[in-house]
């Protein structure tokens, strides 16, 4: 190549990687209450790790925890705000009512949670904990949102955690709450609707005896609920349905979770139900038809919420940016090693780590099922020192080839051909052990899967092609090949000795 | 020591250490699990209003906490404070949770007395009166789900993984890598059960995966040194135990170079880090060694009989078509 053309192109990759540096990491004010923030910052952040955006207009990172309480168990504060509003005797009938309950931190309602006449918790209202207690566990878990948590409090209340990459946590929290009998109700209007489904009359069935369950899909970027009914629920839907317009309604317990308006007869297995659902609010509303259908039962506990906490990074608030602080040491270091190593050559490998590390924040940043995570990080890191290592090995089988007598270009086309199935072999496994692990693991194995699979890729495209043009134009501009190199022939290395 | 020998004569030694760690995570795993990092917590939690932010006492109140756990001899894991949101509207109510988190250890007398101290500490003043003051016993709650699709999403990845090993290295090591693999998920979560580490609840299945891809990159330098040696006459005349041993010679370099830069990535992402994300980092050095000790010592010994039995094959179809072709000549 030209040293003319190699000086153009090589101006011309300074430019984008200095763009792309600024783009990726730069956070500055832009006049007035206008901010530019990096990609880096704006890209998402799972529960562990966060940050504020610059001017502190937002916080990207943590996420959402409530707390829910079964019926007949109150927080201490409610019990003290209701006592404070309270005299005489019917503060003394409403302390009556309640029985304090680990060291305070719960009221519990004796009528409802304790066996007749005594203190002691009952053991009907453990068992209705733990059945609610399983299907919130069911519920959440069918999310398969990284970094959410589920914790019991004080024996008889439960703690949820969802991270804030989750943008439906308040309809998650609300609906899940939800606990009780599917039913589906059908009449002109709703005030009018009456329970159709399970029937009413003739021989009970649950309702899991009319719908097989239900799930969310997508198609052409559109969400739906879809809830497949069994030949008896077909049946029943189509007789429902057959003379009449109206109001179909669908409720878990006493709460509506659907209202569909029905113009024309239903008869067919599986009723798609779409509307201005997101993924993630399909999913939700699937997932509790599913389990109410599949384990609601009419005397479950009902649940209340209580606030929900804004939870910052639970690694502790200065986590990411010490993350950060380090990975920048460490690339320094390695830069530091090639360029004592190789000279001028340095450059080759500072290019190509530089294009590694800006176009692995792009991709984060625009991917939507990668999180910035402790995973993403160590699958970044690994990536790194692919790309590290596998320059070092190009670098050093052309070093042999010189070393060898050959010229420099034969040693650097030779070099790369010898080592190329090396480093392709190793970028090709972690590639598809990545890719493999994110499309069928879940949570945090799923966001580390899909992170080693693109820095892989990123990797291997930086060691196996754009290292190997970087030293195409950069190259020309050296008096000294062997110098810009730090590569000695064989003689050379014996006269140094 | 020789190669061979630390491969092939010592290879009884690492096989039982190895099942000797192996079966005995799996049985404390099975009578007590592993040890999840706040899986137990105990907390104290202190509400406030917008009164007490506005008139710029946050810090008294943290102060009159802190001194209240120190007057009682406890200490906090985690200090944090949350602002409470309306769950309708999911806006702010414009009150804040200050959150202590303590080991479960913790004496609950020494909480109880604790809570106590703050609340006489709050007095009666009116800045305080809205501010309520509670203790609570958190246990965690395992969600299955996430460790079954994950070991299924492991074991395809790998199992792809090794094919494409198989394919370019022939199926004696993709064999071996594949019991490789298996050793090293297998060993990497005994150690994490049998030396009571503190993991996040995602942390083992996790670090089953980072054991994993460690294992086939750190087998992978073997196998490319393999073929690259053995394709030399000088292997041809060599037992399969002793060409296993000599190409290990040149490779093993390489696998402790990748090792110790990992491991240098590690300790330092650890060291200059919050605790949450040194626990992390330190213990993510367990699959990293795992995976240098098995790539260097268990797998070679595991293929050296799959070798021994290919080279055995190739010199009967070399006999075979000797034959054949002096038959021919005949």
């Amino acid at each position: 190549m030209s040293k003319t053309k190699s000086a153009i192109i090589l101006t011309f990759v300074t430019l984008i990687i200095a763009v792309l540096c600024v783009v990726c990491f730069a956070s500055f004010p832009a006049g007035g209450i206008n901010y530019y923030n990096s990609l880096l910052s704006l890209s998402d952040k799972d529960a562990d790790l966060g940050d504020y955006l610059i001017g502190d207009t937002a916080y990207v990172g943590g996420g959402y925890a409530v707390v829910y309480y079964p019926e007949g168990v109150i927080s201490s504060r409610e019990y003290e705000e209701m006592t404070a509003d309270l005299t005489g005797d019917d503060l003394e009938e409403y302390q009556n009512r309640y029985l304090s309950y680990a060291d305070g931190a719960l009221y519990l309602e004796k009528e409802i949670v304790c066996e007749d006449g005594s203190d002691a918790v009952s053991a009907a209202f453990v068992a209705d904990f733990d059945r609610m207690k399983d299907m919130l566990r069911s519920r959440f878990e069918s999310l398969d949102q990284a970094g959410m948590s589920m914790q019991i409090v004080d024996d008889y209340t439960v703690r949820v955690f969802l991270p804030a990459t989750m943008e439906a946590s308040a309809a998650a929290f609300t609906f899940f709450s939800y606990m009780g009998e599917f039913t589906i109700s059908f009449g002109s209007d709703e005030s009018s609707a009456t329970v159709a489904l399970p029937s009413p009359t003739g021989t009970a069935r649950p309702a899991s005896y009319y719908i097989r369950g239900a799930s969310a899909a997508s198609q052409s970027g559109t969400h739906y609920v879809q809830v497949e009914f069994t030949d008896e629920g077909q049946a029943l839907i189509a007789d429902l349905t057959a003379d009449t317009t109206g109001t179909m309604i669908f409720r878990v317990g006493e709460n509506d979770v659907l209202s569909l308006t029905i113009s024309e007869q239903i008869n067919q297995n599986t009723l798609y139900i779409s509307g201005s659902y997101t993924a993630e609010t399909a999913a939700i509303v699937a997932s509790l038809i599913d389990s109410a259908v599949n384990a609601g039962e009419a005397e479950d506990v009902s649940l209340t919420l209580g606030d929900i906490s804004s939870v910052p990074a639970l690694m502790g608030e200065n986590a990411l940016m010490l993350l950060y602080i380090v990975l920048g040491v460490l690339m320094l270091l390695s830069l530091i090693f090639f360029f004592v190593r190789y000279h001028r050559l340095g450059f080759v490998h500072l290019y190509s780590f530089l294009t590694y590390l800006t176009l692995s924040v792009v991709c984060i940043w625009a991917a939507p099922g990668i999180t910035v995570s402790l995973g993403a990080i160590v699958a970044f890191v690994i990536g790194a020192v692919m790309l590290s290592i596998g320059d070092l090995v190009s670098f050093e089988y052309a070093r042999k080839e010189f070393a060898n007598g050959k010229t420099m270009t034969y040693s650097v086309k030779t070099g790369y051909k010898k080592c190329m199935w090396h480093i392709f072999d190793a970028h090709i496994v972690a590639i598809v052990f990545g890719l493999l692990t994110y499309a069928i693991g879940i949570a945090e194995l799923c966001v580390f899967g899909a992170a080693l699979g693109l820095c892989a890729t990123l990797s291997g495209v930086c060691t196996l092609l754009i290292n190997r043009f970087y030293w195409s134009i950069m190259m020309p501009f050296a008096k000294s090949a062997a110098a810009f190199c730090n590569f000695k022939k064989v003689a050379e290395e014996d006269d140094d000795e | 020591m020789n190669n061979r020998f630390v491969i092939s004569k010592l290879k009884a030694l690492w096989f039982a250490l190895s099942a000797l760690v192996i079966v005995a995570g799996i049985v404390l795993y099975a009578l007590m699990g592993f040890s999840y990092q706040g899986a137990e917590t105990k907390t104290v939690e202190v509400i406030y209003g917008s009164v007490v932010s506005v008139n710029g006492r946050v810090e008294e109140l943290e102060g009159f906490c802190e001194d209240a756990f120190d007057a009682n001899g406890i200490s906090y894991d985690s200090k944090t404070t949350t602002e409470e949101l309306n769950p309708s509207t999911f806006s702010g109510t414009g009150e804040y949770m200050l959150r202590y988190t303590f080991a479960a250890d913790t004496s609950n007398e020494a909480i109880s007395a604790a809570e106590d101290a703050i609340r006489s500490a709050l007095g009666t003043e009116n800045v305080y009166s809205a501010v309520s003051v509670s203790a609570h016993t958190l246990a965690g709650e395992t969600f299955y789900k996430t460790a079954w699709r994950g070991a299924i999403g492991i074991a395809v990845g790998a199992l792809v993984a090794l094919i494409y090993i198989g394919v370019r290295f022939g199926v004696g090591k993709a064999l071996a890598g594949l019991l490789g693999c298996i050793h090293d998920a297998a060993f990497t979560l005994a150690l994490l059960a049998l030396l009571r580490i503190p993991v996040y609840a995602y942390t083992p299945i996790l670090f089953a995966a980072l054991a994993v891809i460690f294992s086939l990159l750190l087998w992978m330098v073997q196998c490319m040194k393999m073929r690259e040696n053995f394709k030399d006459p000088a292997y041809v005349a060599l037992s399969a135990e002793e060409a296993v041993g000599e190409s290990y010679k040149t490779s093993y370099r390489i696998v402790l170079i990748f090792a110790a830069v990992m491991l240098v990535m590690f300790l330092a992402l650890g060291a200059v880090a919050t605790a949450g994300v040194r626990l992390f980092m330190f213990s993510a050095i367990i699959p990293l060694a795992t995976a240098v000790y098995s790539s260097l010592l268990f797998t070679p010994a595991i293929y050296v009989p799959f070798k021994a039995a290919g080279d055995r094959r190739k010199f009967r179809n070399k006999r075979n078509e000797g034959k054949k072709k002096a038959e021919a000549k005949a």
